[in-house]
């Protein structure tokens, strides 16, 4: 994107990342006719990282941190995109260029078990980086041979990150998580890096050693001047040590900025629900409501097309048409996302009910099916042309049609968050969510702009783009149908 | 800090005759449990003398890190500790007006009002309390499911399982349970005779609806590997629920979710528990969970409950230098310290023989005194204070340097295994 | 504690003294093998006779404290004419030939002694050859992975198709076209330097021993290329699995090459179950060399399947012929074995050494 306010250049900088595994691809596959499928792990994502400081990467399982953090040091071939490490391609790097590049950047991984070889001395597991690089390269001057100068290395940097040096010929079994994470670190300094992904660092550590740990590393950053990229899914970790933070969901960076920033002022529907749900280690917490985000994961075999957290989102955009509470929104596209894309079917509606009331003497009801399938997505207290769309959908459903009843909703519910994908947008502090991006999906809609959809009051909007914002133009040839354009901006004149 | 002089130790701590104080609403109270583990490097003392109740309705947690026994502890309730573990002492005294009245004539000792201590029930009896009485929910539920039948039927065995108990408890305190090798043979050959029924099935998808998982009729007949990770977990809870348990036993039970299917679960356990008027024993590391879930807490470090109280005792007036250690070491997600305040030194070894007889903590503890060279009982941590305990000098005197242990006191006699 | 590459731990060391303390099959098991390799290395000075010298009057001679009845027949003058007498003798056994002669007078004792050192070499040189080509295309396979892996274990499926003892016969006929000379005759330096010869003389014992033995180098061949697919199993299961742990991933982000990666962490850390393996392969190949003998393939007289063979006539007779040499075949195999059980209890990973709730 753009420099830092410093006016520094990235160290490092991501572009249009993606990783994708396919299956069904081996030649039996093919022979036999079936279509390739795609995991996509990393679906598109936009990073830097300045020099000095440390940016975190945080999404919950699946979202893809792990994988961007090792295929952005090419442990993994990207499907496409660009790395850039103080500018030079890292994709393109032939393989001198690369034996460079990986003493300037290394790795620390999460697992302080799996991450050294059981069958080596910790004396070699540090020193290893330096023997494959030949290192030294030359005889040093005081008479030690070259072993015996490896080895004095080594035994400084097992002091330097907190162990003894005259440790240095015990096996790894013989320490703690803890000190063989320091290990690990030791290991990743060896070379002199300037550059380091450090992925999920302390989450395999008690709390008590995460702490040293955590300490060890920003003393080490400061000393070293090294830059960190630094993966967790541990948010209070995070707020802790990142100077930025990037948030990722399903294989996309959703929101980025300063840490303050994004802990403080969310901007994207996940990072709030992602805040919202983290306990809090404090009295206060007990009392707290806390509403969490319904359902799971989407597969990345399949995300969810235009914005991926569509799915799960509770502020997710209605069609201009459609003005109803939010909830009920929310509740008609779970209904059409368990029709379209989780193979919902009447006739599982139909078990449950014979089920629930008694087995074989149960006698089909629609009544009884629309009141259920009503009361568990939420659909009461619709009135109008909505309410009525509803529930010829619904009877549809009820007389086996799926697909039908999938496509009745669409036609009426089709959100813009589907159909158009968001793209990370601002400056400093950037979010992927068609909310903060686009002023049109702003909620303040005058009642005359909503044209015949009767619903009820205006729904709870998102909160309105805070003062000072820049937010870029995603429209240039001005083609979306909004409706209203003179849809008011002015928080004051919210109509909730 | 109020003045500690006239800190009393807390009664209650040997074997006296009858249950332990406590308060009118308890429903478990522990006394003195002690679970070894007798290897062949040595024996392991992993739980050592905790005590600590329950109330009927409250969540009550146990919070340690890893080696400080919280596990075992909770095994150890349920009675489900395997050789080479074993309890060698303790009582694990149980609210059950039947029960007592059951064994009030065969085993005196072991009754005392409505309450009955377990430990002294026969095997049999203790083993048919699990299920109606005491349930279990465990860390990793992908583990603990078993892949090869479907979740409905675990589920509905469950079920049937506390039916079968319910109409004959005579029959399933003996060692078959009322289903032994005779049984399995005839229901496998003949047709149509399965453990299961029919109606413990419909009980199963109903306890699946209950606990939201959504289209529970067919999730019923799929297998635990179809279902997602949170998915999982609410169906382990489902079955744990299965035989309308008074205390539910939760160890880890969102320590392997992602944060917002954690935060689903963790409402999905208060509401059942409301519900339902389910006590439960929360065990954790995750002082953010204890917090969100927990009424009453024990912290525990190297098998024995250093201080417990309620969530502001722990949590805003800490005793023990470990908890407050524990607190000073989280990073607040709210409000960023500069630097973390972390423990020093290393988990100690649970080795009976490398264990000292002092308090356990003496040797990473920032205000380790003379005093602390002996074992510690458990004080109240004010005085008269009938929840905040704990197992500290510093519930009696204040710290002076005076009387301050050098800090390489320890180093002699430690192996060479620490760092810093 | 290293060899090459394999640093061996303390730990490992500790394991196997423990598991050697604790299980008495373990002990029975070392001290067979211990006797066999001694045996084998010692011929020449201990064994009573030499295995070649043939005796034709003292053919078949019992085994001590046996006795064997034999039906002779002798010509003879009888009051001037020729009759031919037959009487049953008593054979006695001798304590010059401890478990008998065969058919041709050799002492048995010896045949087996030396018999020992073909299994043992054939053993040795075989599992070496059989495993320093299947782990090689083993860790190649698993390493790798995509067609390399394929190709390579079609390869050896194909290979595994055929029985063991049909392929090893089809293969020394396809060997010995080429080379007429099917066997090697490596002297024997306890016998040329004379050791051995002062020894018995000093002991008593009947010079001159053989100066040169045959190793039979197609055999050894034969059967490395037979077995080494049992090794590429094991060595590419091994090598799928390490390839996924994160020291693995740490090498590769250090910069090591994939040979590096290969021989200094897939290799070590897949040695345990080849070892064992080797172990188990030790016995096998003693029994298809044996069984190759029998046959009358293998280029040396001087085996234990060879006088198998030469007994098989006298089952009913003079049993110890075939008897002494496959009892000799059982308790080497038996004994490798249970090496091979405390190698594989012993070093097992299962075992950790840390306990901790």
């Amino acid at each position: 994107m753009s420099e830092s306010a410093a006016g520094e250049e990235p160290l490092l900088e991501v572009r249009d990342l993606r990783k994708y595994y396919f299956e069904n691809d081996s030649l039996f596959d093919r022979l036999l006719r079936r279509e390739p499928t795609s995991v996509k792990a990393v679906d598109g994502v936009d990073l830097e990282v300045y020099p000095g400081e440390t940016l975190g990467v945080v999404g919950e399982s699946g979202c893809g941190k792990s994988t961007t953090g090792e295929t952005l040091l090419r442990l993994r071939e990207a499907t496409d995109g660009t790395v850039r490490f103080d500018g030079e391609d890292v994709m393109e790097m032939s393989g001198s260029e690369l034996t460079r590049f990986r003493k300037r950047a290394g790795i620390v991984f999460q697992d302080p078990f799996s991450s050294l070889d059981p069958r080596m001395t910790v004396g070699d597991i540090v020193g290893e980086g330096l023997k494959i690089h030949g290192m030294p390269e030359e005889s040093p001057e005081d008479g030690r041979s070259k072993r015996e100068w490896r080895r004095d290395r080594a035994m400084e940097l097992l002091e330097r990150v907190g162990l003894s040096a005259d440790q240095i010929d015990r096996y790894p079994h013989e320490f703690s998580g803890g000190q063989r994470q320091r290990v690990g670190i030791a290991r990743a300094l060896a070379l002199d890096p300037e550059f380091i992904v450090l992925d999920e660092p302390v989450s395999a550590l008690d709390v008590s050693v995460q702490a040293q740990i955590l300490n060890l590393l920003e003393d080490l950053q400061e000393e070293f001047g090294l830059t960190y990229l630094f993966i967790a899914h541990d948010l209070s970790v995070v707020r802790h040590i990142c100077d930025r933070v990037a948030v990722m969901y399903l294989g996309e960076v959703v929101e980025t900025g300063p840490t303050d920033d994004i802990f403080e002022s969310p901007k994207h529907p996940y990072t709030e629900a992602l805040l919202e749900s983290v306990p809090r280690a404090s009295v206060d917490e007990q009392g707290r409501r806390v509403d969490p985000l319904p359902g799971d994961v989407p597969s990345p075999r399949n995300p969810p097309s235009g914005c991926h957290f569509r799915t799960r989102c509770p502020e997710v955009i209605q069609p201009a048409t459609v003005d109803i509470p939010q909830e009920q929104y929310r509740g008609v596209m779970n209904l059409r996302d368990r029709l379209e894309r989780q193979g919902f079917t009447a006739e599982s509606v139909w078990d449950t009910l014979e089920s629930e009331h008694g087995g074989d003497d149960f006698e089909r009801d629609t009544v009884v099916f629309k009141e259920s399938l009503r009361e568990e997505f939420d659909l009461a207290g619709l009135s109008g042309a909505t309410m009525d769309t509803v529930e010829d959908a619904l009877e549809i459903l009820a007389n086996g049609r799926e697909d039908e009843a999938a496509e009745r909703l669409r036609e009426a519910f089709a959100s813009p968050c589907e159909e158009e994908e968001p793209v990370l947008t601002g400056d400093e502090h950037a979010a992927s969510c068609h909310l903060f991006a686009d002023e049109e999906y702003d909620r303040d809609l005058d009642p005359e702009d909503v044209g015949s959809a009767m619903g009820g009051m205006g729904g709870p909007g998102p909160s309105p783009p805070v003062d000072g914002d820049v937010v870029d133009d995603l429209d240039p040839d001005g083609s979306d149908d909004a409706v209203g354009t003179d849809a008011g901006t002015d928080s004051d004149t919210d109509a909730r | 800090m109020s003045e500690r002089t006239a800190a009393t130790e807390r009664a209650g701590t040997s074997t006296e005759d009858g249950a332990p104080e406590g308060h009118p609403d308890d429903v478990l109270r522990v006394r003195n449990l002690s679970t070894r583990f007798f290897t062949e490097e040595g024996q392991i003392n992993a739980v050592e003398s905790v005590d600590f109740t329950v109330r009927d309705g409250e969540v009550f947690g146990i919070v340690g890190e890893s080696g400080s026994g919280k596990s075992v502890a909770a095994l150890s309730l349920i009675d489900l500790v395997d050789s080479p573990g074993r309890i060698t002492s303790g009582e694990v005294w149980y609210r059950d007006a039947d029960l007592a009245d059951e064994f009030r004539d065969d085993v005196p000792e072991a009754v005392d009002g409505d309450l009955v201590d377990t430990r002294r029930l026969p095997e049999g009896v203790r083993r048919a309390l699990r299920g109606p009485a005491f349930s279990m929910v465990f860390q990793d539920p992908m583990s603990s499911l078993n892949p090869s039948i479907t979740v409905g039927e675990q589920i509905a065995e469950a079920v049937e399982v506390q039916r079968r108990a319910r109409a004959n408890p005579r029959r399933t305190r003996s060692r078959t349970q009322g289903y032994g090798m005779g049984r399995l043979i005839a229901d496998t050959l003949l047709p149509n005779r399965g453990y299961t029924s029919e109606a413990s099935m419909n009980r199963a998808i109903e306890l699946l609806e209950q606990v939201g998982i959504p289209d529970p009729a067919e999730r019923a007949h799929e297998y635990p590997h179809q279902f997602s990770g949170g998915m999982l977990q609410r169906a382990m809870i489902a079955q744990a629920l299965a035989g309308e348990p008074d205390v539910l036993v939760a160890d880890e039970p969102t320590t392997a979710l992602d944060v917002t299917i954690q935060a689903q679960i963790l409402n999905l356990l208060r509401d059942l528990q409301e519900e339902q008027d389910t006590s439960v024993v929360m065990i954790t590391h995750d002082l953010g969970v204890i917090a969100r879930m927990c009424n009453r807490v024990g912290v525990m470090y190297a098998g024995q409950i250093v201080e417990r109280g309620t969530l502001s005792d722990v949590f805003d007036s800490p005793v023990h230098p470990y908890t407050e250690g524990l607190i000073g070491s989280i990073p607040d997600l709210d409000d960023p310290a500069p630097r973390l305040r972390p423990i020093e030194g290393n988990v100690p070894s649970l080795l009976d023989e490398e264990m000292g007889g002092r308090c356990f903590f003496a040797d990473r503890c920032p205000k380790a005194m003379s005093d602390c060279l002996q074992p510690i009982p458990e004080y109240d941590a004010e005085p008269g204070s009938d929840e905040h305990a704990v197992r500290c000098v510093l519930a009696r005197r204040e710290h002076s340097e005076a009387d301050a242990l050098p800090s390489d006191h320890f180093d002699r006699n430690e192996e060479v295994r620490g760092d810093e | 504690m290293k060899i090459g590459p394999i640093s061996i731990s303390p730990r490992t060391i500790r394991n196997l003294r423990k598991e050697f303390r604790s299980s008495g099959l373990a002990r029975i098991g070392v001290v067979l093998v211990v006797v066999i390799v001694l045996a084998a290395a010692f011929a020449p000075m201990i064994a009573p006779q030499n295995p070649r010298t043939q005796d034709l009057d003292r053919a078949q001679l019992p085994p001590l404290g046996f006795t064997d009845t034999e039906q002779q027949t002798r010509t003879e003058m009888v009051n001037g004419s020729v009759e031919t007498v037959t009487e049953n003798v008593t054979v006695n056994a001798t304590a010059q030939h401890p478990l008998g002669t065969n058919s041709l007078g050799q002492d048995i004792l010896s045949r087996v002694i030396y018999g020992a050192r073909t299994s043992l070499l054939v053993g040795l040189f075989g599992t070496v050859l059989a495993a320093l080509l299947g782990v090689t295309v083993g860790l190649t396979a698993g390493y790798y992975r995509g067609r390399v892996d394929d190709a390579l274990m079609r390869t050896a499926d194909v290979s595994l198709a055929f029985p063991s003892l049909v392929l090893a016969i089809a293969l020394i006929g396809l060997f010995s076209r080429f080379q007429a000379d099917v066997a090697v005759a490596i002297t024997d330096p306890l016998v040329t330097t004379g050791v051995a010869g002062s020894f018995r003389d000093a002991v008593g014992l009947p010079t001159p021993m053989p100066e040169t033995f045959v190793l039979p180098t197609v055999v050894i061949l034969v059967v490395g290329f037979v077995n080494w697919v049992w090794f590429a199993r094991i060595a590419r299961g091994e090598a799928l699995s390490v390839r996924e742990e994160e020291y693995v991933k740490a090498a590769r982000a250090l910069g090591a090459s994939d040979v590096r990666i290969v021989f200094r962490h897939v290799l070590p850390n897949s040695i345990t179950p080849i070892l064992v393996l080797a172990t188990i392969q030790v016995a096998a190949i003693i029994l298809l060399e044996s069984s190759l003998s029998f046959l009358g393939f293998s280029g040396t007289t001087l085996s234990w399947g060879f006088d198998i063979a030469q007994g098989r006539d006298y089952l009913s007779s003079s049993w110890w012929i075939a008897t002494m040499p496959g009892l000799a075949i059982v308790l080497s195999v038996i004994g490798i074995n249970l090496v091979g059980d405390w190698l594989r209890d012993a070093l097992d990973p299962g075992i950790e050494g840390e306990g901790g709730m």
